[in-house]
């Protein structure tokens, strides 16, 4: 059991057969000449006992093409990131389909387009509205409060996502502390480190600085996850144009790089350690120089990644559903609709970043986070196609009909009508006199009125008291060290 | 049973949405001695009430309303026999309702049809396309209160002007309320070829008919 995603029967193609070669080809080659730096000494010195040619002096590692093939065999080709409760658990394979939040947004903005910091009031209350939507099925951390010091912010959002969703919690950390001081919160929910494994609600992605070079931290949050076998997302961020190539292909190639450089130290250290492979590949706009997450380079590069990592057979968590736009207008929706819909239907396996995203990933807006939800109800809706056989065909039932009538009183629309058809919440069908009636509502207001409804009746299923005394505790300490 | 189970029962029927098990719940009200106005009274009606109230909270959709309706309106035809002399069901209102010459579109009618049935209606649906003389013959012959005319295309429009000028000739245009809806039709036109009332959809047409009635 758990949360079944949609397993898509045909995925959209990008590339050939001899295409999705060549761009692995050419990955090999890149790590096999120039490398990738990893600026740890530890690191450096498991990559070079595991047969990488090292260069301890400018950090540079060379990868033999056996390495990087031993990594994609040994790794799992199926990772469940847990929730909570197992009715929360996502299983992530190959072509099926799931969504992650948004993340990390520093600003709030509201339908009059007011702008604020985000407080550690919204980081609990996005999370019991994530815990809420139907669509949101791994949470990331939707906003990083600003009234709480920067370092040691990860430790309190972790604490703050595990307390107030059920949902599988995908985050980042500040190093080899940030990760155990999360393992060690995480742990206290599901009753130990041993417990953790079994059941990981907690999963950190540790990102490589593109082009080519792991830093310090990220390294380390790699591998104190592989050592204590519990998922890392192994991330690759670049920007077409700027810290990738131009080209899509050659982007492709350069995150793919990356991203499998990640996953050789991983395999190195615990062969079997549930790792994934993400990527957030977006362009520079060269018009100003400015990143762009909500371009439709970003949604066919992820498509092109969602087929390459079938080929590997490897899961692969792309991004989706991030508008560049200042705050929720039509340039929010289209970017959404269509960044969102292209990688699902290539097969994406963990779409993040999927809701609440403005201004790239800097804003949030509540009535977005909920307008997102429904965009995904109908990207699912598309995923799950036509299905066809004699239900479906539904000949009988058309003969029994026959010419001017209708088919509102036959038993078979009662039956499929709500397997059929997506029942939107948001999307107004109204005819525009009820419409009237009824206040004249455009989404956001609707979504508003959904947000209310959601803060004042969703329950999230208790935790324990005393776990959650122990969570504060621990956080307390945790927080008194680092600052002192 | 006790009849308030059984009444409850009744009621639960018409929330299953399904013909059958309306009419076995009937069948049964009957079996248990029921007197068959409170049935439906304090059964069936009060799932139907409870099914348009779902429907306005979006969580009930058109094809199972629809249902409900016409799971009552079976019900109510097992019972019927079983009317004490004399006694019979209050209805709300006698409703004619046609689409006009010239126009072969059914749905919407039939969904209003079935909305104002399960709300207490008695309905008299004379089809599509049909001629101006038919809605006066019926209008005169079941001596109804209400008048629908219902029209999609843009084309039959005046035929509905003409039917309202016909009952003015025949001089019982006031002896009946006249409502029009339908895609080509406005509260403009509705005010004027003289109609009494307009609705946009079926909901709407309803609550106008039941204003039209002066029940609210």
């Amino acid at each position: 059991m758990g949360i079944e995603g949609i397993k898509v029967k045909k995925n959209l193609r990008f590339f050939t057969k001899r295409e999705l070669y060549d761009i692995h080809l050419a990955t090999l080659e890149v790590l096999e000449s120039i490398g990738i730096e990893f600026h740890d000494d530890e690191a450096l010195k498991i990559l070079d006992e595991g047969g990488a040619e090292v260069d301890y002096k400018t950090k540079q590692v060379k990868f033999p093409q056996y390495l990087i093939k031993e990594a994609i065999r040994n790794n799992p080709n199926t990772i469940t990131l847990c929730g909570r409760h197992q009715e929360y658990d996502v299983k992530l394979e190959n072509e099926r389909v799931y969504f992650a939040s948004g993340a990390n947004a520093l600003y709030i903005i509201d339908k009059e387009k007011s702008i604020r910091n985000a407080l550690i009031e919204d980081c609990i209350k996005l999370a019991r509205i994530a815990d809420a939507l139907e669509n949101i099925h791994v949470y990331l951390t939707l906003v990083s409060p600003s009234d709480v010091p920067p370092t040691g912010v990860d430790r309190i959002r972790c604490a703050i996502a595990l307390k107030n969703t059920c949902k599988h919690f995908f985050h980042d950390a500040q190093g080899r502390e940030g990760a155990l001081d999360q393992i060690k919160i995480a742990s206290i929910i599901v009753g130990g480190e041993e417990e953790l494994r079994k059941r990981p609600i907690l999963s950190l992605a540790p990102c490589i600085t593109s082009p080519f070079r792991w830093g310090k931290d990220a390294i380390e949050v790699l591998m104190v996850m592989s050592e204590k076998n519990l998922p890392h997302i192994i991330s690759s961020e670049p920007m077409s144009g700027a810290t990738s190539p131009v080209t899509l292909a050659g982007s492709i190639v350069q995150q793919n790089a990356e991203i499998l450089s990640g996953l050789v130290l991983s395999k190195i250290i615990n062969k079997r350690s549930p790792a994934l492979l993400c990527t957030l590949p977006s362009i520079m706009d060269m018009k100003t120089g400015n990143i762009s997450m909500g371009c439709i380079e970003l949604a066919l590069m992820c498509g092109g990644m969602a087929q390459l990592m079938q080929y590997y057979n490897l899961p692969y968590v792309g991004s989706g559903g991030i508008s560049d736009s200042k705050l929720m207008d039509e340039q929010a929706a289209y970017e959404k609709a269509l960044t969102l819909l292209i990688p699902a239907l290539a097969g994406t396996n963990l779409i993040h970043l999927s809701s609440g995203m403005l201004e790239s990933i800097l804003t949030l807006s509540y009535e977005q986070v909920v307008i997102d939800n429904e965009i995904i109800g109908m990207v699912l809706r598309a995923l799950k196609g036509i299905e066809v056989n004699s239900e479906t065909l539904a000949i009988d039932v058309i003969k029994s009909v026959g010419a001017g009538k209708h088919y509102l009183k036959h038993k078979h629309t009662l039956k499929n009508l709500r397997k059929e058809h997506f029942i939107p919440e948001i999307s107004d069908r109204l005819a525009r006199k009820t419409w009237l009636n009824m206040g004249a509502k455009d989404a956001i207001d609707k979504a508003k009125e959904k947000i209310e409804k959601i803060l004042s009746t969703h329950q999230i299923k208790p935790l324990d008291k005393d776990i959650e005394k122990e969570i504060d505790n621990t956080l307390n300490q945790i927080m008194k060290k680092l600052l002192s | 049973m006790s009849e308030d189970k059984i009444l409850q029962m009744l009621k639960e029927s018409i929330l299953s949405f399904d013909i059958e098990i309306a009419v076995k719940a009937a069948k049964e009200a009957i079996k248990a001695n029921i007197d068959p106005i409170k049935a439906i009274e304090e059964g069936f009606a009060k799932g139907i009430r409870e099914v348009g109230e779902l429907f306005a909270k979006g969580e009930v959709f058109l094809p199972e309303l629809i249902m409900a309706g016409e799971a009552m309106k079976a019900a109510i035809e097992i019972l019927k026999p079983y009317f004490p002399t004399g006694k019979g069901l209050k209805s709300l209102g006698k409703v004619v309702i046609g689409t006009v010459a010239g126009d072969l579109h059914d749905i919407g009618k039939s969904i209003v049809i079935s909305m104002l049935t399960a709300n207490g209606f008695e309905v008299y649906d004379l089809g599509v396309d049909v001629p101006k003389e038919i809605f006066i013959k019926k209008v005169k012959e079941l001596n109804a209160d209400i008048l629908g005319l219902s029209a999609l295309l843009t084309s039959a429009l005046p035929e509905m002007k003409k039917i309202i000028d016909e009952l003015k000739k025949e001089g019982i245009r006031n002896r009946i309320k006249i409502i029009i809806g339908g895609a080509a039709t406005t509260q403009k036109y509705a005010d004027e070829i003289g109609a009494d009332a307009w609705a946009g959809d079926a909901i709407e047409a309803v609550s106008k008919v039941k204003n039209l009635m002066g029940i609210s």
